[in-house]
């Protein structure tokens, strides 16, 4: 087993591996950018190296200076979280080849999966159900598209090869909108991935996100650990999941989960991936694609399944066999997770930045909470908004659902603007609670921001006591400013008064 | 004693509120006046921001945090925005007044213990004109100003409500603002 495993993430993520690492005896490494210095994720870790620089790309993306720091301190190997540096197989084959091992599946396969028309193709070769479309080869006129879109039927999405944060994706209704709908989605993957190739998908107007979390050891093993349903998105992005989905059959559940079995054994999967389909209505699924990472919504399987997958990594990553089979691992009960992001739902879900004045997190039985903060923090422009996810379990979704709204409705998260109000509000919508969800669930249900709740007099006297309370004592809050990271007060070196 | 005007920051009109200390024996002791409505809550912050009050037998926890003119309040799991677009705040024991006071209400609900003025006095601010007993603590009720008694309309020994009328007053002239 390793000794020594470097994080190469921040956040919630870093925090959540160096437990596990910690657990395990295992001494956990973080890497940090200048504004990090003092983040909660450096603060558990046991040692902690600087990355000169504020943005992700001086920092966090520089594979390079994270190997030389990974080599110079006799770490043995690497974690790589989610985001950044875990889907590059670059960085995972230069780990290996600079004699360390990568905590992931092997490059080929994060090059496989990365380009969707391969992944595509590999998953319609092992019989797992995929969206019809059609993928052409090399320069492609036209009227092939024409011809084919039509075969398909409209409405028809256009989506990049290289693709994924819905760049250089496109929904095409009708005939007369597809050529310019392909120029302009070309144009934009061009841009964005350096790879102008398209393919043709079926749209499928109203399904659930449905995926499988999939394991696989160096020895051939191969299982899956249920499903996780990730419909509640905004801006394309997950920000509710929820296992068992309710949307499920047993026997589509089961036929789901051999599909993500075979999924892994066609790609000689090791460690930890997820499969993504959709799942419509009347029970068909189909294949999205394939993470090739642990996702951010994890811990609602781990909660269900009752394992840290996170150790499972590190022990199939050092060689050691799955602890488990397939017919050892069930779902227990129901877990419900919640993105915390700092933004503001009420102006377009706009990042919201600042210091975190105010930070109590709900604890109780049944709850989890991963969070990258602490009272104090720093959000700055330079990461993403993330601030924790809280998890709830319980016997049944309707009581998870309940813990989730009791526990929501005890977080405080004061100096940012966060969405908790809003998921409150999402997580007691009637629809919500029926189980009635698709992708499109923000579409047809416009949430409140906030809770409404009036004014009351508790909150009038409240801010009345805290405006009293300014009179009695000097200001703490010049010595805040003063003391935040990225404040003009602090740049403003050799700036004095006398 | 504090007086302000606190304008939500999500739109609605101003609310002028006040918060008056009752006792100085009870620092965590406070009326809070919101138009016509006076309530009693016992209440403490501490220098964080980081409080919690009694008001009509709930326990309420909350969070503050002021920076400038703005006052944010998390109470049960919503944030509330103010702007304090106006204060005054006043060293008073026992008032409920911000201007001169042509009242005399109970700042609580209680016993009147003694009443130190009859009908015609003058007085001076500050001045003790009467003495009532509420949570077996004695409270001295008395305004910031000078002026005249022009009526009283309650009695030693009576049980009075939170915000009964006491006493009529006439301020002293140029006290009147």
């Amino acid at each position: 087993m390793f000794r020594k495993v470097l994080i190469a993430n921040r956040g919630e993520i870093a925090v959540r591996v160096s437990q596990t690492l910690q657990e395990m005896g295992i001494t956990a490494v973080a890497v940090h950018s200048e504004p990090d210095r003092n983040a909660l994720h450096v603060r558990r870790a046991d040692e902690a190296y600087q990355l000169d620089g504020k943005t992700s790309a001086e920092t966090y993306l520089r594979g390079d200076k994270i190997i030389a720091i990974a080599k110079s301190h006799g770490v043995d190997a690497i974690h790589p979280g989610y985001g950044f540096l875990s889907e590059n197989e670059d960085f995972a084959q230069a780990c290996i080849d600079a004699g360390l091992v990568f905590i992931g599946p092997p490059p080929h396969i994060a090059a496989a999966m990365g380009d969707k028309i391969v992944a595509k193709k590999t998953m319609a070769a092992a019989g797992v159900p995929i969206v019809p479309g059609w993928a052409g080869e090399g320069r492609v006129e036209i009227d092939t598209i024409r011809k084919e879109a039509a075969r398909i039927g409209y409405p028809v999405l256009i989506k990049a090869a290289a693709g994924g944060g819905g760049k250089g994706m496109r929904v095409v209704n009708q005939e007369s909108e597809l050529a310019a709908a392909l120029e302009s989605a070309q144009r934009e993957a061009g841009n964005a991935f350096g790879d102008a190739r398209v393919f043709l998908e079926k749209y499928i107007t109203e399904a659930r996100h449905v995926e499988i979390q999939i394991f696989g050891d160096h020895h051939g093993n191969a299982v899956h650990l249920f499903e996780r349903e990730c419909s509640i998105q905004r801006r394309h992005q997950k920000i509710i999941e929820e296992s068992p989905c309710v949307g499920l059959t047993p026997a589509v559940r089961a036929k789901m989960g051999e599909a993500g079995v075979r999924a892994a054994k066609a790609m000689g999967y090791a460690n930890a991936g997820t499969v993504e389909f959709m799942l419509t209505d009347s029970g068909e699924f189909y294949f999205l694609e394939v993470n090739t990472r642990l996702q951010v919504e994890h811990p609602v399987t781990e909660m269900v399944v009752g394992r840290d997958l996170v150790r499972v990594q590190v022990q199939v990553a050092a060689g050691e066999k799955l602890p488990f089979e397939q017919d050892q691992l069930t779902q227990t009960g129901h877990a419900l997770e919640c993105r915390i992001y700092a933004e503001d739902a009420s102006r377009g879900f706009l990042p919201s930045i600042g210091r975190i004045v105010h930070y109590v997190q709900p604890s109780g039985p049944g709850l989890r909470v991963d969070s990258g903060v602490i009272a104090g923090s720093e959000v700055s422009v330079y990461y993403d908004p993330m601030l924790a996810k809280l998890i709830a379990w319980a016997r049944t979704r309707d009581e998870a659902i309940d813990k989730m709204a009791w526990a929501l409705r005890r977080y405080v998260v004061m100096g940012v603007t966060t969405n908790i109000e809003f998921l409150r509000n999402v997580v007691l919508h009637p629809e919500f609670r029926a189980g009635r969800t698709t992708t499109r669930f923000l579409d047809h249900h416009p949430i409140q921001a906030d809770t409404g709740s009036p004014d009351s007099n508790a909150a009038l006297i409240a801010a009345a006591l805290s405006a009293r309370a300014g009179t009695q004592r000097l200001s703490g809050s010049t010595a805040a400013v003063a003391a935040s990271t990225d404040s003009p007060w602090t740049t403003a070196a050799g700036w004095r008064a006398y | 004693m504090i007086k302000l005007l606190l304008k939500p920051a999500g739109g609605g009109d101003p609310v002028e509120v006040q918060l008056a200390n009752v006792d100085r024996k009870s620092p965590h002791l406070f009326t809070f006046q919101r138009a016509d409505e006076i309530t009693q809550v016992v209440a403490e912050v501490d220098a964080n921001g980081a409080g919690s009050m009694r008001l009509a037998g709930r326990v309420i926890p909350f969070f503050s945090h002021r920076s400038g003119r703005n006052v944010d309040v998390w109470l049960d799991g919503a944030i509330h925005r103010f702007e304090i677009v106006d204060r005054t705040a006043r060293r008073a024991t026992g008032s409920v007044a911000g201007g001169a006071k042509t009242t005399l209400n109970a700042p609580m609900p209680g016993t009147i213990l003694k009443i130190n003025v009859e009908v015609g006095d003058t007085f001076s601010p500050s001045q003790a004109l009467v003495i009532m007993e509420s949570m077996k603590m004695e409270m001295t009720l008395s305004v910031p100003h000078g002026g005249t008694i022009a009526e009283i309309t309650c009695r030693a020994g009576q049980l009075v409500e939170m915000g009964a009328l006491l006493a009529r007053l006439e301020p002293a002239k140029g006290d009147e603002t």
